[in-house]
């Protein structure tokens, strides 16, 4: 099973974790994405995440075929949130079941260096003291 | 379609733009570049999709192509 989330409710890492849980798996790996309180010196007060929806589903949807594929994954589901986030929210949850620990692992780590690089959601940072900032322009 | 720093600063979630048949990614960013000079810093950052993909700046667009530029992206 695949499974991509994008929504403006909160996340649930039990709820994630559940719905890659298999009688078949040995390793469930999970990854975390939280909202930092600073950033380059710059104390953060809350990040607004934006996606260009229909895409980031599309292409989220192509890199789990593609650790399908490349890693023995039975299950895996990533969930990444839009709107305003408070500081410790988690902003993404990647859970990846497999039989050995081994390919849970890579696995997930290609999926979040993946998203990344390829999904277009967009991250502007709001701050305690200065104008909020889009990220990377 | 726009999003991110070019939704916000054009205060626009889309433009339509004509263009003569045969023309690509590349010219439609000359004209997008042209008509919004205030964004123009913005666009040689930003990749291209048509639809759901990305392509390059040689792609050749068609009358029903729906474009989005996607400014460098941040999730995670």
């Amino acid at each position: 099973m695949n499974s991509v989330i994008l929504t403006t409710d909160p996340l649930d890492v039990n709820s994630t974790v559940a719905m890659v849980s298999s009688p078949f798996a040995g390793a469930i790996d999970v990854f975390i994405g939280t909202v930092r309180n600073s950033d380059e010196g710059r104390e953060v007060s809350a990040l607004y995440y934006e996606a260009h929806a229909e895409m980031a589903k599309s292409q989220l949807s192509k890199i789990l075929q593609e650790t399908k594929r490349e890693f023995d994954v039975i299950h895996q589901v990533v969930a990444h949130r839009l709107g305003l986030l408070k500081v410790g929210e988690p902003s993404t949850i990647i859970a990846v079941a497999s039989a050995h620990r081994a390919e849970a692992f890579s696995a997930c780590r290609q999926i979040i260096e993946r998203l990344k690089v390829d999904v277009p959601i967009w991250k502007k940072e709001h701050f305690k003291d200065a104008d909020p900032e889009w990220l990377g322009v | 379609m726009l999003f991110a720093i070019f939704r916000e600063s054009l205060d626009k979630n889309e433009v339509e733009f004509e263009l003569p048949d045969g023309s690509t990614v590349d010219d439609l960013q000359s004209a997008f570049g042209e008509r919004f000079e205030n964004v123009r810093k913005y666009i040689s950052l930003s990749r291209v999709a048509v639809g759901n993909e990305f392509v390059g700046g040689d792609h050749v667009l068609r009358p029903e192509n729906v474009v989005s530029f996607i400014p460098p992206v941040q999730g995670g």
